[in-house]
């Protein structure tokens, strides 16, 4: 079991660090096209498509890490009021309830790409992108997502604490 | 209508109350309310839609922005600012509270989006305050209320979605938003200044009265950001970049900045990016989740009932633009904005115009109302970035940011009692 | 049944109120039993360039696209946006008589039904300086949207930017941007003439719409049902195209009476614009084999 968060905890971070990846590389290829288009009257052909790419990456490939580190917003005004044993239980079946959502999210993204894989579709834009890629790179930020819950439940029945503490300072 | 309707308030009170993270609670009342009322595949729907909004090329400017912030936290640039604009604004009630809304309002000129302005201003703005003796709910408020001023002046990438799907000039679209837009910031600074001279303990000290020499040797710590304003909107401006890339100009800038002040290191970007990260996988959540509950509710028919039902009222046009605007301060409450406006125009518009009134004028109408929807819990994305911000409890920024909202309810009426304050601007300049 | 319909395009434009009429003549044809309901402006979130892949899965049972916005999924679709291939509406008819087998059959192997097709008016330069030779294409920063304008648009000499639709009007505001192309009715709704001088009708390519039920949908209405659907798509396809020519003209006159200049190319210009695009129907033939049989018979059918 010990082995298992451990593997979820690292595929987070790892999530994390593509996301920031994807990031600097929006970026840095907006950057290039300002000076591309205002002084070269040239435009790189993936800009605009990647940018959205880049997007979907950055908006959920660091997610799980993300839920690790207490980013993700909930609402305790309620769960609050409750006493310590009543919040343990609220905390897991929130958790559990959160999994199967996403394990319906993740699972559809999943099969959105394979799909796309089957038919061979692909972006209507110059660099004529499989879309397999991206959309399996969501998929995975998805999934991540996921066993990031997962892992969050099983510290929950274990009576370890979800989450990293100092969310102040990061880890990536 | 009401089966569907009450059966997604239910679950979504429910799934909140009880602790659900607010993406995945709105992503259930979208699956399960489809699987229960409508016959059709909701994973193939919900993955569409979930490809479809992630890579919406309007959010973009988004993690722009706020790398943007991150990169910007770690200069000088907040310190100097707030040193520079100090011995200028010790008489004025409120002081440097309403740095949060010049800030944005500044801000709001480069940025389309409402999180996005909110997140960069108040990286930069509310520690300090908060360092400086500045009481933090008068500022939060401030900051919630006046960053969704990103989208009432131009550039706002609402506005162009209102124009393109109204067959409305963008233009005077942009140009109606700047009077309101405008009067919006001196009702929040008006606001902030009555309301720290009444609440004790809302402002530090007042600084010691300074020379002359002094207060130009301020003025000289003011040139960073100035610089960089006028880097970014220049660029945009000047027909460098695009509102999209003029995020990345920010960031080009930001970064320019920090390598001046040798702060420019690999431990800096990294925290920057992480941060950036986070709070981009937070709003990312809620958004999907948002952005496909409004789906759930077209399909539905959620938003054509209830527009039905209000045309059925024949109304006087006075009370149906009242009606409208509590009808989208109620979709506000849980959903995006932008959403809100795709899923509602098709319906809402024609009642309007048949009404009488300007297309124009219905467009800034549209936007206050969102701008409202920020910042209305439960669901407000300003709400939750300035949580992420401030690490505050979400019930205390909703209610810091109410008054707010007040007064933007304040300028909808304003709006309804003297239209040419939207419409005087565009129709002069044509 | 009652089947929500995608459609990516704004509740005014022509083809979704075709759509409208089509989805009445449905229901008051079927008694009320088939109920089509339009969602226009991408209400459901279905992106144009997401189409065809929306009601292959079953997404949304219905949905309007343009053909040459779905190319990713089924290449073909695109033989009409090939430049300078089809010169007028009668020709696009010929195009159409010859391709639309095989759409049907591509779109059959995706899960999905066309009822029927309606081509956007045929399409424009839109600049900000006169065009009075080929080389005053040289430079200008042309708004594309995909490879095929892409390309062509280089070949012109011009700089092919790629560019997100909501930065396209600040984009001519700011002299980001100094030209694009598109129908007059695209034109007139956003109102270029704020921003942009001179039209071209270059009539460069075309773009058909199509509307396409999902198959599995589809079987479960009755035989009289489909049939219903199927004559009246028959019998108002040709009235949607009438409406689509008819619009060219009648924006081309809203566009001039609100101060653009509105000419054809001279005929040296389109000389040469064919003669640099001429290859991109091989290109076009190399990536999609089936494409070149039509092709000539295509030309052959319209040679003089
Ligand atoms: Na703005
Ligand atoms: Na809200």
């Amino acid at each position: 079991m010990k082995i298992l968060l451990k593997t979820i905890d690292a595929l987070c971070v790892a999530g994390a660090v593509v996301a920031a990846l994807c990031a600097a590389a929006l970026a840095v290829i907006l950057i290039i096209e300002v000076v591309a288009t205002s002084f070269f009257a040239w435009s790189q052909p993936w800009a605009v498509e990647y940018s959205g790419y880049l997007l979907a990456a950055t908006l959920f490939c660091g997610s799980g890490w993300t839920l690790r580190d207490a980013g993700h917003v909930r609402v305790q005004v309620l769960t609050n009021l409750l006493p310590p044993g009543a919040q343990r239980a609220a905390d897991m079946l929130g958790a559990a309830f959160a999994l199967g959502v996403a394990c319906f999210a993740s699972w559809s993204m999943v099969e959105y790409a394979v799909r796309s894989a089957g038919f061979g579709s692909t972006s209507v834009f110059p660099t004529r992108t499989p879309l397999v890629y991206p959309q399996g790179l969501l998929a995975a930020g998805l999934v991540v997502l996921t066993l990031g819950l997962l892992a969050r439940l099983i510290r929950l029945i274990r009576g370890e604490a979800p989450e990293t503490s100092g969310a102040e300072e990061t880890h990536i | 209508m009401t089966a569907p309707l009450g059966f997604m308030a239910g679950l979504l009170l429910l799934t909140l109350g009880g602790g659900v993270w607010v993406g995945f609670s709105l992503l259930s009342v979208g699956i399960l309310s489809l699987e229960v009322f409508k016959n059709m595949k909701v994973d193939r729907f919900l993955a569409g839609d979930l490809w479809s909004s992630t890579t919406a090329l309007e959010l973009v400017t988004l993690p722009l922005f706020i790398l943007m912030g991150e990169i910007l936290f770690h200069t000088r640039l907040s310190e100097n600012l707030f040193a520079g604009l100090a011995p200028f604004v010790r008489r004025l009630p409120g002081r440097l509270t309403h740095i949060t809304v010049l800030g944005c309002t500044i801000f709001a000129a480069v940025s389309g989006s409402s999180a996005a302005t909110t997140a960069t201003v108040g990286r930069i703005t509310l520690k300090e305050l908060e360092a400086r003796g500045y009481d933090r709910t008068l500022s939060a408020g401030a900051l919630a209320g006046a960053g969704t001023m990103g989208l009432l002046i131009p550039p706002s990438i609402p506005l162009i979605v209102y124009g393109v799907l109204a067959e409305v000039s963008i233009l005077d679209l942009f140009i109606a938003g700047v009077i309101p837009g405008l009067i919006l910031a001196a009702l929040f600074m008006s606001w902030i200044g009555l309301a720290a001279s009444f609440r004790t303990g809302a402002l530090p000290p007042r600084e010691p009265s300074t020379s002359w020499g002094h207060k130009a040797r301020a003025l000289v710590k003011l040139l960073p950001v100035s610089v960089l304003i006028v880097f970014v909107l220049g660029s945009m401006y000047a027909g460098f970049a695009s509102v999209t890339e003029a995020a990345a100009v920010g960031v080009l800038g930001g970064l320019v900045l920090a390598a001046s002040e040798g702060q420019l290191s690999l431990t800096m970007l990294r925290k920057a990016l992480g941060s950036t990260v986070r709070t981009c996988s937070m709003i990312g959540l809620i958004l999907c989740g948002a952005l496909f509950l409004s789906k759930a509710m077209a399909r539905l028919a959620i938003p054509t009932d209830v527009a039905a039902a209000i045309q059925a009222l024949e109304l006087s046009p006075t009370l149906l633009i009242l009606i409208l605007m509590v009808f989208y301060l109620g979709l506000g409450c849980f959903l995006d904005g932008l959403s809100t406006i795709v899923m509602t125009l098709p319906v809402t518009l024609p009642l309007v115009l048949a009404a009488g009134f300007d297309p124009v004028w219905f467009g800034i109408f549209l936007i206050v109302t969102v701008e409202m929807a920020q910042i209305t819990p439960p669901i407000g994305f300003n709400l939750f970035v300035i949580r992420g911000l401030t690490g505050m409890p979400l019930g205390r920024i909703a209610w810091a940011a109410a008054p707010f909202c007040l007064l933007m309810v304040g300028l909808v009426l304003l709006m309804v009692a003297f239209p040419g304050i939207v419409t005087w601007l565009p129709e002069r300049l044509r | 049944a009652e089947w929500d319909v995608a459609f990516p395009w704004g509740a005014t434009e022509f083809h979704t109120v075709n759509g409208m009429a089509y989805a009445r003549a449905v229901e008051e044809a079927t008694g009320g039993e088939v109920k089509l309901t339009i969602h226009p402006g991408g209400a459901l979130g279905v992106k144009a360039n997401e189409s065809l892949r929306a009601v292959e899965d079953g997404a949304v049972p219905m949905a309007e696209y343009g053909m040459f916005q779905n190319v990713g999924d089924v290449p073909i679709l695109g033989i009409e946006a090939i430049p300078f291939l089809v010169k007028d509406y009668a020709q696009l008819k010929v195009m159409h008589s010859l391709v639309r087998p095989i759409w049907e059959a591509e779109l059959e192997k995706r899960n999905q039904k066309p009822l029927y097709m309606a081509p956007w008016p045929s399409q424009n330069f839109f600049t900000k300086k006169e065009i009075n030779t080929f080389e005053d294409f040289e430079g200008i920063k042309m708004r594309t949207y995909d490879a095929n304008t892409a390309t062509m648009v280089a070949r012109l000499g011009m700089a092919a930017l790629q560019m997100n639709n909501a930065d396209i009007v600040p984009a001519l505001a700011t002299g980001k941007l100094d030209a694009v192309m598109t129908s007059g009715s695209t034109a007139a709704a956003q109102k270029y003439w704020e921003f942009l001088d001179h039209v071209y009708n270059t009539n460069h390519l075309w773009a058909t719409n199509v509307l396409v039920v999902n198959l599995d949908y589809w079987s479960e209405l009755t035989e009289e049902q489909r049939g219903i659907m199927e004559s009246l798509a028959e019998k108002m396809e040709p009235e949607f195209w009438a409406i689509s020519e008819a619009e060219h003209a009648k924006r081309m006159a809203q566009l001039q009476e609100n101060g653009m200049t509105v000419q054809a190319p001279s005929p040296e210009i389109l000389a040469k614009m064919r003669e640099v695009t001429a290859d991109m129907a091989d290109d076009f033939v190399a990536r999609v084999p089936e494409a070149g049989p039509i092709i000539e018979e295509f030309k052959a059918r319209t040679a003089e």
